[in-house]
């Protein structure tokens, strides 16, 4: 033990993942949603 | 959205980029000096009020009938997360201590900055309702707190992800954490009360009184490592980082702003949809269903 954290790559790697994993689905969310939106809008109209 | 202020918030972002980022770029590989002559505290600066003042022009001017100025924001926002992903990943050293987990800092940093940030905006929104009732803010604080709620979860999932390699533990109710697992849950408290409100303007009065009550949460995450005695590190500035780390901190940093404007207009855009169908006049009877009402 010297205060030193070593490996830790899997870790680095993981965070990445989850940080374009939840910005990617929740784009897409948006997107689909703001689609079903437009085309009710315009069925309305 | 008014053309002139798009085109100002954009100049305001370009000048944020130009000094957080380029002028480090040319400092560290080109061996140019691009800094026109400002110190290192001047150019911070700008980059920091010129990213704040492109996102607070661009909420305000957005009205709503443009799609193509969000997409670009969002696909900006990816290449610099991507040019900020790569520097972090492939480019700065280890640090000293934590070693490749230190890594996880050049997205977990600029994430917390735009959670508060998004949360900033959904209580300045409240209160620019509750003053004029405009529901064009209704829409802009929907949007706002919908992106900060993603953003904070997306926090606390990092967070975990780092605090396991450096506390030997996934979560500790440190008092950071827990301000900000409170901020969460405050704020996705928020969104469930609108799902429960039918009648659009108690929900709006009542989402934008909510938002004011849990926003009192946002000084205390930011000030929560100064106050208490957290095994959280404190806030950093251009002193207390590195060279070498400034790149990727500032790349994803204009990364997620920019990601996090084009989310909270395109968000938006669904909630002024449908607050313009619930808050149209019913359609008019004619004298034969009239008469069938009656």
């Amino acid at each position: 033990m010297n205060g030193v954290v070593t490996g830790g790559w899997n870790f680095v790697v993981a965070a990445y993942s989850v940080t374009g994993l939840v910005l990617l689905i929740y784009g897409v969310t948006i997107i689909t949603r703001l689609r079903d939106e437009i085309s009710r809008a315009a069925k309305e109209r | 959205m008014k053309r002139n202020l798009f085109w100002l918030a954009i100049a305001l972002l370009a000048a944020a980029v130009y000094f957080g980022l380029l002028v480090t770029i040319g400092d560290q590989y080109l061996h140019a000096d691009l800094s026109l002559g400002l110190p290192v505290v001047a150019r911070t600066l700008v980059a920091f009020l010129g990213g704040l003042a492109a996102v607070v022009i661009l909420l305000i001017a957005d009205d709503f009938s443009n799609l193509s100025r969000p997409k670009a924001l969002g696909i900006a926002g990816v290449v610099f997360l991507l040019i900020g992903s790569y520097f972090g990943l492939f480019v700065a050293p280890p640090e000293q201590f934590m070693g490749e987990t230190q890594r996880i800092m050049y997205v977990h940093v600029p994430t917390a900055w735009f959670a508060l940030v998004a949360m900033t905006l959904a209580f300045a929104a409240a209160v620019v309702f509750l003053f004029g009732g405009n529901h064009e803010w209704d829409a802009r604080l929907e949007a706002s707190i919908e992106v900060g709620v993603v953003l904070a979860f997306l926090l606390c999932c990092q967070g975990a992800i780092w605090a396991k390699p450096t506390w030997g533990v996934w979560w500790d109710w440190d008092p950071r954490l827990t301000t900000t697992a409170v901020l969460l849950f405050a704020f996705l408290g928020i969104l469930a009360l609108r799902k429960f409100v039918d009648d659009p303007h108690r929900r709006a009065m009542w989402s934008a009184v909510a938002t004011i009550i849990a926003y009192v949460d946002v000084p205390i995450v930011y000030f929560s490592v100064k106050w208490w005695n957290s095994l959280h590190q404190q806030q950093s500035s251009p002193n207390t980082v590195s060279k070498p780390f400034w790149i990727p901190l500032r790349a994803n940093a204009f990364g997620i702003l920019l990601l996090m404007m084009a989310f909270i207009m395109l968000r938006s855009r669904i909630t002024a949809l449908r607050l313009k169908h619930e808050l149209a006049p019913p359609p008019a009877l004619d004298e034969a269903e009239l008469g069938e009402a009656v």
